[in-house]
């Protein structure tokens, strides 16, 4: 329930005009079309019933809202015919959130550019002008490219599963599955394909940019009544999967301040001889080395030994690989 | 008229009326003032040609995008712009053509993932003063502390952007002792960022915060005038093809015999070329700068030897915790 008087202006300025344009709508519907809660709503309408009128306090200048049967009417209030224009903040965070999906290739990257000129003409010249040049002082890096998204995309608009070459980073190889794409989501500068797998027989995510290789197949496939994309929001793949083991790394020298700007303060420990020791949860041996080898000759892992051998492992590896002769260029 | 007829003194009314003013300009009623005219009449009016949202003749695949910020927005609520967000959301609403529930099918095929807000601690509060600052180019006042030097200073910083790369923002601005446009990570700033008065400073016209932000680290540092050189990497076949496919200006990509592929690009800062190869463990090597390459294979040879020797005076807590996690 919205305490705030002027956060109950804010949403009677948005909810009279939308009723307004759609007479009858449901509370629900309502709820769903503001982004407000239905309990929020039912109070802000509930609010609406009792406000007054504006001068000269003509039979026309008082607003008349009622409910009948859950569905919401409005009658009168012809200075509430529209919203309020926006303002720069709404204009540019709206612009900034729309961003993501102007991405080339992304499915509604036109319908966004779009968007962007009509929302930039519904501006005042001076607040348009103003938008303009604050665009430019926000932006959101992406990381690595978006791969193979336009055969998601088709794949996902004609339900056809896919045959793709995916590098998993978890396990370092590079495998074939086929997938039935169900949903694509950006997630801190990244894009994933939710989707199935039918060598796992499961629904779990891919980073677009890891798919190597995409080809369209024949089969088509129905997205489950159940699935629900909500769930991959927090709670699924964009958190680190859980711990295998404990790590304990010493970190030395310059090592030591990096590693503290990266770690959670709980889980690092200074010692008398200004090292620094850390515990750190290791989902996959993979990522935990590429994470460690970056800082360079400061570290050293203390325990397991399991993962004490594999550094030294993957360092005569790498070695290796500096001894190969460098091939020529195709 | 309701809210004005209680016993309040003419100045409490007064000052009760500018909030009001203020609050109702925040959400986007133009109220303009009318100084004496003939009849000798002065007061506020609100000009009906700037007060309504004029008609934005949504389609519906633009309704689709703005039905999957809209569940964006619902759930970002740590998001600086979240409340401009959501307000300016439920304006456009009017002009949507799609009911609820078609919009609730769309959202279902694509989704902007909410940031779990891990990284670096409570930046909240301190981006959401940024944030602000930004929008009324006021400069702000903060501790900060400085990984490369290793120290905490007082900063005075006009702040002309803010930019997300990898998990962490940074504030891009003109540092008012160095004379200079530097990067300021936000979750180094120590303790909360203060705006400083005066007037609104200027931002360069051709400012572009994407041009500080979107680089990689080898070429974030920006201390002294490291001069760029060209370096070239190696990348095995599994992994090459995503350098391939995420090609920056200026870069430039082989395929080589092996079906891996040879990246080359300009880098200023040595050690970051470094981590940026290590990240890759075995699946990438440095070609030249042969320094560079030689100082990559050194760090090879100490991790090697420091992880070949039995574990040296183990862990102090070692004893004690035992088997603690």
């Amino acid at each position: 329930v919205t305490r705030d008087p002027y956060e109950s202006v804010r949403h009677a300025l948005a909810i009279i005009p939308l009723v307004k344009t759609h007479q009858g709508l449901t509370i629900q519907e309502l709820a769903a079309r503001t982004g407000l809660g239905e309990a929020t709503l039912t109070d802000e309408v509930a609010r609406l019933v009792m406000m007054c009128g504006v001068p000269p306090y003509q039979p026309n200048n008082y607003v008349s809202i009622w409910v009948e049967k859950g569905r919401v009417y409005v009658r009168f209030a012809e200075q509430f015919e529209r919203p309020v224009r926006l303002v720069l903040q709404e204009a540019l965070a709206l612009l900034l959130a729309l961003r993501p999906l102007a991405a080339e290739d992304h499915p509604f990257s036109g319908a966004v550019r779009r968007l962007r000129d009509k929302i930039l003409s519904a501006l005042e010249p001076e607040a348009r002008k103003a938008v303009r040049r604050t665009e430019r002082s926000f932006h959101r890096a992406p990381r690595g490219s978006r791969g193979r998204i336009s055969e998601l995309r088709e794949a996902m608009a004609r339900c056809q599963e896919l045959r793709i070459t995916y590098w998993s980073a978890h396990r370092a190889a590079l495998t074939e599955r086929v997938i039935r794409p169900y949903a694509l989501a950006e997630h801190d500068g990244e894009w994933y394909v939710i989707a199935h797998d039918s060598s796992r027989g499961e629904v779990v995510s891919f980073r677009t940019d890891r798919i190597r290789e995409a080809t369209l197949l024949d089969t088509e496939f129905e997205v489950p009544l159940d699935f629900d994309v909500k769930a991959w929001n927090r709670d699924r793949d964009f958190v680190p999967a859980p711990a295998r083991v404990v790590a304990k790394v010493r970190f030395t020298g310059d090592a030591v301040r990096w590693a503290r700007d990266e770690l959670p303060r709980k889980d690092v420990k200074d010692e008398p001889d200004g090292s620094l020791v850390a515990s750190i949860r290791v989902a996959s041996d993979v990522w935990f080395l590429s994470w460690l080898l970056p800082f360079g000759p400061g570290f050293e892992v203390l325990e397991p030994p399991e993962l004490r051998a594999k550094v030294a492992e993957t360092c005569r590896r790498m070695l290796a690989f500096y001894d190969e002769p460098t091939p020529r260029a195709r | 008229v309701a809210g004005y007829d209680d016993d309040a003194t003419p100045e409490a009314l007064e000052k009760r009326f500018d909030r009001d003013k203020a609050e109702l300009r925040s959400l986007g009623v133009p109220i303009v003032y009318d100084p004496l005219d003939e009849h000798g009449h002065e007061g506020y009016r609100i000009p009906r040609e700037q007060y309504f949202l004029p008609e934005i003749r949504l389609g519906v695949e633009e309704a689709a995008a703005l039905a999957v910020v809209q569940r964006y927005a619902q759930e970002a609520t740590s998001d600086p712009l979240a409340r401009p967000l959501a307000s300016a959301l439920r304006k456009v609403a009017v002009d949507s053509p799609l009911t609820g529930a078609a919009a609730a099918s769309i959202t279902e095929q694509h989704m902007l993932g909410v940031r779990a807000g891990e990284a670096g601690g409570d930046v909240g509060p301190n981006l959401e003063v940024l944030t602000d600052a930004v929008l009324r180019r006021r400069a702000v006042r903060f501790r900060y502390y400085s990984i490369g030097r290793d120290e905490v200073g007082q900063r005075e910083v006009e702040p002309y952007g803010l930019g997300w790369q990898e998990r962490h923002c940074y504030l891009v601005g003109r540092d008012r002792a160095k004379e200079a446009v530097r990067l300021f990570r936000v979750d180094r700033i120590q303790g909360r960022a203060r705006p400083v008065t005066g007037r609104p400073f200027d931002v360069p016209e051709d400012f572009d915060v994407a041009e500080h932000v979107d680089r990689p680290a080898f070429l974030l540092r920006r201390d002294g005038d490291a001069a760029g050189e060209r370096v070239k990497i190696h990348l095995r076949p599994e992994v090459a093809f995503m350098a391939r496919d995420a090609l920056r200006e200026g870069w430039t990509y082989r395929e080589t015999e092996d079906g891996g592929g040879i990246l080359e690009f300009e880098a200023t800062d040595r050690r970051a070329v470094v981590r940026y190869v290590a990240r890759h463990l075995e699946r990438a090597r440095i070609v030249t700068p042969e320094a560079v390459r030689d100082a990559a294979r050194a760090d090879l040879r100490k991790i090697l030897a420091a992880h070949e020797r039995p574990v040296r005076g183990g862990d102090s807590d070692g004893r004690k915790s035992g088997g603690r996690k």
